[in-house]
């Protein structure tokens, strides 16, 4: 018995070491800010340890944390507690020392996306990540929100459409997805 | 994909994919916390059992197992209780000091606000303890993460009830000291039945020495609270008013607002 606890342990840590990144990064685009992405990834990952019995023997683990997460990030919104959707400043924005120009421009790219995505309503914005970061198909991210495929393609489009609207982000799309 | 387009920008899904990604570059990624997640999960599973098990099991200074088949959250197998008994200095109270606040009845419905007020353990030995038993009590302080956090602080939860339906309003730890002096004021304000409500139910901390407490609502009107340490109960309802709470260094109210109007403002006015 102990010695199957600890071997689901060790599989979980394994788990969160292979999937932090890619969570963190995700969870980065829908909370626009750097502790509240960790806070919602480690809440998330809580959440799958308590369902690890389970989970990390089913065949998609992946399908289940990226559900939780965006539960987690629903709900968060439904209670209208305290979320940074959008740096007050570039401080929480960037954290690397900008030491050239690209450097300078790149961050400032990162924020326009960023604060873009803040003003999407959080399903479209849920819907934008999930299709277009996590490359999702309508029917995974549709699994993962918990709604419908229409649902995603009407929250994605109009996600979309707004981004679109918005002239910085439209600026930055049109000399070529970023100054890179 | 054309059909997307509403500027004239020659723009494609796969560019904001491009942005997104840059974007997503932007966070730092540390080193994995698998420890601190692993220690949140089994606080969640205990938790979790806790909140399921209610009343009906006590896991406080219990050895053994308890099945867990059949309640939401468990996973059907059997599990330790949380600790061993722990002996303790009689002096320490494990746990809370519970104070009712206020009582009403609104719809027909009865409500209450109560504080559970959780003294400063002095060592790892009595934090374990009353780590356990703030584990049953579903009252678990999220900034800590391990017992011993728990030392030299004392804990606060205010929660609501409506209907019978309960949830936590304030949570709070305080160091040695840490009290309210003159006219400050700590206040939160929620609605009744639920949180979505507008906010018309407030609760707050105020020094032991105030005797006057106005909380101003957003029509303009405003309800002055006295103190009230005979707990007056009128119709079943034990009035609004500025009361001590056990074990707590401060004094505390609780007002709500007509319906209509919600919270404003509250202010120690005398």
């Amino acid at each position: 018995m102990g010695d199957r606890k600890e071997a689901r342990d060790k599989e979980f840590q394994s788990f969160v070491t292979g999937r932090w990144p890619r969570l963190l990064r995700t969870a980065f685009l829908l909370t626009g800010e750097q502790h509240a992405a960790e806070d919602l990834v480690q809440s998330t990952l809580e959440q799958v340890y308590v369902a690890w019995r389970r989970v990390g023997s089913a065949d998609n683990p992946e399908a289940y944390v990226r559900r939780v997460m965006i539960n987690a990030h629903a709900r968060k919104h439904r209670r209208r507690l305290r979320e940074f959707l959008a740096p007050k400043d570039d401080s929480g924005l960037v954290h690397e020392v900008a030491d050239t120009g690209d450097r300078i421009a790149q961050a400032d790219d990162r924020g326009v996306l960023l604060k873009a995505l803040a003003q999407l309503p959080v399903r479209q914005r849920e819907a934008v990540v999930l299709r277009y970061w996590e490359d999702l198909t309508e029917t995974q991210t549709a699994e993962a929100m918990g709604c419908s495929v229409g649902s995603v393609k009407s929250n994605a489009a109009k996600g979309i459409a707004k981004l679109r609207a918005i002239p910085g982000l439209a600026d930055m799309v049109s000399s070529g997805g970023g100054r890179k | 994909m054309s059909a997307d387009r509403e500027t004239g920008h020659e723009m494609t899904n796969t560019d904001i994919a491009l942005l997104l990604a840059d974007a997503a570059d932007g966070v730092e990624i540390g080193i994995a916390p698998t420890q601190a997640v692993i220690r949140g999960g089994r606080r969640r599973r205990a938790r979790r059992w806790a909140v399921a098990a209610g009343a009906a099991l006590a896991i406080v200074g219990t050895t053994g197992t308890v099945a867990l088949a059949g309640l939401p959250g468990g996973d059907g197998h059997r599990v330790a209780a949380t600790q061993p008994p722990t002996t303790l200095p009689n002096s320490f109270q494990a746990e809370p000091h519970n104070t009712t606040l206020a009582s009403g009845f609104e719809d027909g419905k009865a409500w209450n606000v109560s504080v559970d007020v959780w003294g400063a353990p002095r060592n790892a030995a009595e934090a374990q303890a009353q780590l356990t038993v703030m584990t049953e009590y579903g009252e678990y302080p999220g900034e800590i993460s391990e017992a011993s956090d728990l030392i030299g602080k004392s804990a606060i939860f205010v929660s609501k009830s409506y209907d019978g339906k309960a949830s936590m309003m304030i949570h709070q730890m305080l160091s040695k000291g840490d009290r309210q002096r003159g006219t400050d004021l700590v206040s939160g304000a929620s609605g009744l039945k639920s949180s979505s409500e507008p906010a018309r139910l407030v609760v707050g901390r105020i020094a032991k020495s105030a005797q006057q407490v106005t909380c101003t609502w957003k029509d303009g009107t405003s309800t002055v609270l006295h103190r009230d340490p005979a707990n007056t109960i009128v119709n079943n309802t034990l009035l609004q008013g500025i009361r001590p709470a056990e074990g707590s260094p401060d004094a505390w109210f609780v007002c709500l607002a007509p319906k209509g109007t919600s919270y404003d403002k509250a202010e120690v006015t005398g």
